[in-house]
């Protein structure tokens, strides 16, 4: 008989195989300075790609599906906020974690991102270890509920 | 895009030199030139900490401190446009930019500056205040320009060592490298920047001119126009290699 082992085995033992490719990060910022901190901070062990507007933004959150959005609140245009909310409501697109990155260090503009679906938020200027730290933290958790959900909906496309 | 004042006063002291690759050898760990240690410090800039920021890439601090000195001049202006409209959001949205550059770049006084001026502004746009604001934002950005200008000097002089050698020319290569910088733009891939500046590294002494607008074209993430110069140099050393 063969006998299921316990989800948290899948999920402990999962989560290094879906993280041994490169982690796809899309960096939102219409300052190309911001971007390029961000890339730096990233470039070592993850692809980064780049947007300079939410229309961008969300075009390539549909084309590329990158597994998480270091997202910019100020912007021309379409704003982060929008990007966010716009982002959750698209099937396509609402279970990609986004953390906002904002020169805005007040509780109401942290409040108001993670009532809008953000897992997290990080104040400009960026401290690239705690940049690091939490990009990692999210992208763990994300391939464990991508796994999870794989577990739960057999029938549904595994994860890359 | 037309030069600042301040950013022309430092080109010129420039002497001729290859724009320095982006992957210049990094400074994060105490090695920076005591001259451009004291351009900072007497700019008011905390070049560590940006630079820790930046992966300790010299090169690429250099490049985004000239497109930052170039876009403050713009900033008064826009300033008294929004004050001029009574928009605070307006005026907010350029104060909050303008803090999270300066901050990034290490300008923390202008980037304080900025911030209070947010903040007051958060409560309204009554003119006498509006009017102080923009006079004081504009003080503060046209104190800080010579420091940050000189700082700009610093760094390039301090960079002419490592200037890019004249090498001799492998077509098949340059090609190689610009077909792959075409992908990454077209992926709207930041790895774009990691390999022009491969490309500057290894052709720069030879090809420098000739890469120059697609090297700033991809440093201000302008990628579209970046892809139609690259396209455009691809079509010139294809047709320039022997049939």
């Amino acid at each position: 008989m063969n006998i299921p082992k316990p989800v948290e085995a899948d999920l402990i033992a999962g989560v290094p195989a879906l993280t041994q490719r490169r982690p796809r990060l899309l960096v939102v910022d219409d300052q190309p300075v911001n971007v390029h901190a961000l890339h730096q901070t990233f470039s070592a062990d993850h692809d980064v790609l780049m947007a300079t507007s939410g229309e961008q933004a969300l075009a390539l959150c549909a084309s590329e599906q990158p597994d998480l959005v270091l997202l910019d609140v100020v912007m021309p245009g379409m704003d982060g906020h929008e990007v966010c909310r716009r982002l959750k409501a698209a099937a396509a697109t609402c279970d990609i974690p986004v953390i906002f990155v904002s020169a805005y260090n007040d509780e109401a503009a942290e409040t108001l991102g993670l009532e809008l679906g953000a897992v997290d938020f990080i104040s400009k200027p960026i401290n690239p270890k705690i940049a690091r730290a939490r990009v990692k933290t999210h992208l763990t958790l994300k391939a464990q509920s991508d796994l999870l959900r794989d577990y739960r909906e057999p029938g549904r496309l595994q994860h890359e | 895009m037309s030069r600042s004042p301040l950013l022309k006063t430092a080109q010129s002291k420039q002497t001729g030199r290859q724009q320095a690759p982006e992957n210049t050898p990094t400074v994060a760990d105490g090695t920076l030139p005591a001259r451009v240690s004291e351009a900072a410090v007497a700019a008011g800039v905390d070049i560590t900490a940006a630079l820790d920021r930046l992966g300790g890439n010299q090169g690429l601090y250099q490049r985004v401190l000239r497109m930052f000195i170039d876009e403050l001049t713009n900033i008064p202006a826009q300033l008294a446009a929004c004050v001029t409209k009574g928009e605070a959001q307006c005026a907010m949205r350029v104060l909050h930019t303008l803090k999270g550059q300066a901050g990034t770049m290490g300008a923390m006084a202008l980037s304080a500056e900025a911030a209070d001026g947010e903040k007051r502004l958060a409560g309204g746009l009554a003119s006498d205040d509006a009017e102080r604001l923009v006079r004081q934002t504009s003080a503060a950005i046209a104190a800080a320009g010579p420091g940050l200008a000189a700082l700009l000097q610093a760094l390039q002089v301090a960079e002419a060592p490592m200037a890019a050698p004249t090498t001799s020319l492998d077509t098949d290569a340059v090609l190689t490298l610009l077909r792959t910088i075409t992908r990454h733009l077209q992926n709207a891939d930041m790895a774009a920047t990691d390999t022009m500046a491969d490309l500057q590294r290894q052709f720069g002494g030879a090809l420098g001119e000739q890469l120059q607008p697609m090297d700033e074209a991809i440093g201000a993430l302008d990628f579209d126009r970046a892809l139609r110069l690259c396209n455009a140099l691809i079509d010139d050393f294809t047709e320039s290699q022997p049939a």
